[in-house]
């Protein structure tokens, strides 16, 4: 699959859109079903409305008409299968990495000097896939001492609170990690660029 | 069980000690998004895993767990939405050397 960063019309057809909502709208039913409990007839049939109007709301995130919202073309439906076990395989190491990171949080809190040593630094990801940008952002944010501030066109804007948590930046793990799952190409290295002045960041 | 899910909920409660600690000792708006995205998602899920022992495997614990799931993907959408307003706003982070 070509990682060349490029515009792909993907607006969903008809039927990849009515897929959508059916799949998004069930979701919702079976999360309402487990939270209520409930099975009467007419119990189910306000959880399916309250589904449809979920869905409803959030039509334009999930299923919606924008053009070339993806900047990698559409995955085969034959991805998702392997691609969900890599995210399973996933959950796991990001649920250490947040112990981890809360420890490294609460340590520098701690700590009657306060050692912490804030720096705004930007890069640029190879992740194309906007899933997979997204997941690498809230990777980010859930892992040691950096919160992502702003994703826009696969330019990341980080926050490191310590010195520790940029040289992570730096290493770039969760980077090659999202990358496994995503089957994409990941840098051995992460570029940092400082980000001092707000004039670099407002238009 | 109940022991266990006890020990859980206090260590919970001892993260979210350590974020309100953060908030106040944390010198600005981003170090302080750390405390509140970090150790606030490992305290509540603490506090959430230890209620689960406490309850066994009902259909409450299910809930529970999916509180727990929710909770640990809106956290850091929050932190992220919070920090990039403050930077468009035209905050800028403090550095060392910067003063108090």
């Amino acid at each position: 699959m070509s990682n060349e960063p490029r515009q792909v019309d993907v607006r969903p057809t008809k039927l990849r859109q009515t897929f959508r909502w059916t799949v998004q709208t069930l979701a919702l039913f079976v999360v309402w079903l487990a939270f209520s409990g409930h099975t009467q007839i007419e119990f189910l049939i306000m959880g399916a409305i309250a589904a449809v109007i979920g869905t409803a709301l959030t039509h334009w995130l999930f299923a919606g008409d924008q053009e070339a919202r993806f900047r990698h073309k559409p995955y085969p439906p034959s991805w998702f299968v392997p691609a969900t076990f890599r995210v399973v395989l996933y959950a796991p190491w990001l649920l250490w990495e947040i112990a981890l990171s809360n420890i490294h949080v609460a340590y520098l809190v701690l700590h009657p000097r306060l050692p912490v040593e804030p720096s705004l630094v930007e890069f640029e990801t190879s992740l194309r896939s906007e899933t997979a940008q997204v997941l690498l952002a809230q990777s980010i944010t859930l892992t040691p001492g950096t919160v992502t501030v702003d994703v826009s066109n696969g330019m990341f804007m980080v926050h490191c609170l310590s010195a520790k948590s940029r040289q992570g930046m730096e290493e770039g793990s969760i980077q090659r990690k999202v990358a496994g799952i995503f089957a994409e190409e990941a840098p051995d290295s992460v570029q940092l660029t400082d980000v001092v002045a707000v004039e670099q960041v407002l238009p | 069980m109940s022991i266990a899910g006890s020990v859980l909920i206090a260590l919970g409660l001892a993260f979210m000690v350590i974020t309100a600690l953060g908030m106040m000792r944390l010198p600005d708006f981003y170090s302080r998004v750390h405390a509140v995205s970090k150790s606030e998602t490992l305290g509540i899920a603490l506090v959430l895993l230890g209620l689960i022992l406490h309850e066994g495997a009902t259909l409450v614990s299910l809930k529970i767990g999916l509180i727990l799931v929710f909770v640990a993907v809106a956290n850091p959408v929050g932190a992220h939405l919070l920090t990039r307003a403050a930077l468009r706003t035209g905050q800028l982070p403090w550095r060392r050397g910067d003063g108090e």
